[in-house]
C-alpha cells in the first residue's frame, strides 16, 4: 500500500496532538512536527524552546532562505520512514499546502473547535513555558494574529474538517470515518 | 577530564592543517564552531556557502545572545569522550568567555603571514571562484570584523605559534604544546 501522508491543520490548542496521537498509538502513523527541525536546532545551541524563541528561527528561515526550508526536512523524514501514514502536524500557510499537493496520497485535515474551549485546553497542557500562565484575553490577541489567520484560511482547501469540540469518542469516530475514506480510495 | 586545545587565526593560517595533524597522532577529536552552523545548514537543504553562513551566524547571535556558539561547544564537548579535544573556528572572544575559564582550556593561536596564508588559501580553494581570488580581496576579507576579534585572542592566548618554516617545524611546535597539556 502506498503511503498516505496526512496534513493536519488547526487553530492553536485545536487538537492536533489529541488527532496526532490517536493516529499514532492505533493506526501506525509516523509524525512529523514542523517545529521537530526548529527544536532540534534550538537544542543544539542551548537555547529554551519557548515559543517565541521557535518562532523567531521559524521566520528567519523561511524569510531568508525561502518557504522551502520546513519543507525539505518533513520530505526528507517522510521519505525515510516506513510507517504506512506519515502525518505532517502543523500546517499552516497555502505555500506548504500546495507543496503537499504534489503529493497524489496527501489530504488534508483540518481540525476545528470554538475558541473557548480551544483557550481551556491551551493553559491546562502548558506544552511551552509560560503557556499555563496566559489570559483569555491575551490568547485572543495570539488567536487573531496573522499566523492564525493564515492557518484559518486553510479550512475552505480541506479534505476533511474533523469537528473537535465533543468527546475523545466523537473525535475518535471521526478520525476512523476519515481513515476508512483514505484507505479505500 | 579531557585536555581542551582551542585553535585561532586568521583565515588559512594553518588550524585545519594543525587539527588534522593532532587527530592522526594523538587521540583527538575536533569540533568546530561551524559544525553547529553547518548542521543547521543542512538540516534545512539550505546551501552552506559563506553568505548563509554568516547570514544564519548573524541571527542567532542576535536571537539567542552572543555566547549562543559557545553554549553548542559545551554541549559537544561533555558528549566527547576523547581525552583532547580540539576547538577549531573561534573567531570572538565570546566564542570562549566560559570556556577558557576551564583549567583544562589551553588557547593556542597559530601565526602566519597575510602573503603565504594567501598563497595556502589558494591552493586550497574549492571553488573557481576562491580560486581566482586576488590578493586585495583576500586583505579586505582578512580585515573583516571578525577576523579583527582574532587578534585580541592572540593576545589571551596561552600560547602562539608562528608557522613561517616547514611544516615538519609546524608539527613539531604543535607536538610540543599538546604534549605539555596532555
Amino acid at each position: 500500500m502506498e503511503k498516505i501522508i496526512i496534513g493536519l491543520a488547526g487553530r492553536l490548542a485545536s487538537g492536533k496532538g489529541r488527532v496526532s496521537k490517536e493516529l499514532i498509538e492505533k493506526h501506525g502513523a509516523f509524525r512529523v512536527r514542523s517545529s521537530d527541525p526548529l527544536r532540534a536546532t534550538l537544542d543544539m545551541f542551548g537555547v529554551p524552546q519557548s515559543r517565541d524563541n521557535l518562532s523567531a528561527l521559524s521566520t528567519f528561515l523561511r524569510t531568508t532562505f525561502g518557504e522551502g526550508t520546513i519543507n525539505y526536512y518533513m520530505e526528507k523524514v517522510i521519505a525515510e520512514s516506513h510507517e504506512p501514514i506519515a502525518l505532517f502536524d502543523g500546517m499552516r500557510i497555502k505555500a506548504q499546502l500546495d507543496h503537499f499537493r504534489k503529493f497524489p496520497n496527501f489530504r488534508l485535515v483540518f481540525i476545528d473547535a470554538r475558541q473557548e474551549t480551544r483557550y481551556q485546553r491551551y493553559i491546562t497542557r502548558n506544552e511551552n513555558p509560560g503557556d499555563a500562565e496566559m489570559s483569555y484575553a491575551d490568547f485572543l490577541k495570539r488567536d487573531n494574529l496573522e499566523p492564525e489567520q493564515q492557518i484559518e484560511s486553510l479550512r475552505q482547501f480541506a479534505d476533511f474538517v474533523i469537528d473537535n469540540n465533543g468527546t475523545q469518542e466523537q473525535l475518535d469516530a471521526q478520525i476512523e470515518t476519515v481513515l476508512k475514506n483514505l484507505i479505500s480510495a | 577530564m579531557p585536555a581542551i586545545l582551542g585553535l585561532a587565526g586568521m583565515m588559512a593560517c594553518g588550524k585545519n592543517t594543525a587539527a588534522g595533524y593532532l587527530v592522526a597522532h594523538f587521540e583527538a577529536a575536533t569540533i568546530d564552531y561551524s559544525e553547529a552552523l553547518y548542521e543547521t545548514l543542512e538540516r534545512f537543504g539550505i546551501s552552506k556557502n559563506r553568505v548563509n553562513t554568516q547570514n544564519l551566524s548573524t541571527f542567532l547571535r542576535n536571537a539567542y545572545g552572543e555566547n549562543v556558539f559557545e553554549r553548542a561547544m559545551i554541549k559537544k564537548i561533555n558528549a566527547n569522550a576523547a581525552p583532547l579535544i580540539i576547538l577549531s573556528g573561534i573567531h570572538r572572544e565570546s566564542d570562549i568567555a566560559a570556556i577558557k575559564k576551564f583549567p583544562q582550556f589551553h588557547l593556542l593561536y597559530i601565526e602566519t603571514p597575510a602573503p603565504l596564508r594567501y598563497q595556502w588559501y589558494i591552493l586550497r580553494a574549492k571553488s573557481a571562484e576562491d580560486a581566482a581570488m586576488s590578493y586585495e580581496e583576500f586583505m579586505q576579507r582578512d580585515m573583516a570584523e571578525t577576523q579583527t576579534q582574532i587578534e585580541t585572542l592572540r593576545l589571551q592566548a596561552n600560547t602562539v605559534i608562528e608557522n613561517i618554516g616547514t611544516r615538519e617545524e609546524f608539527y613539531r611546535k604543535i607536538s610540543e604544546v599538546v604534549a605539555g597539556i596532555l
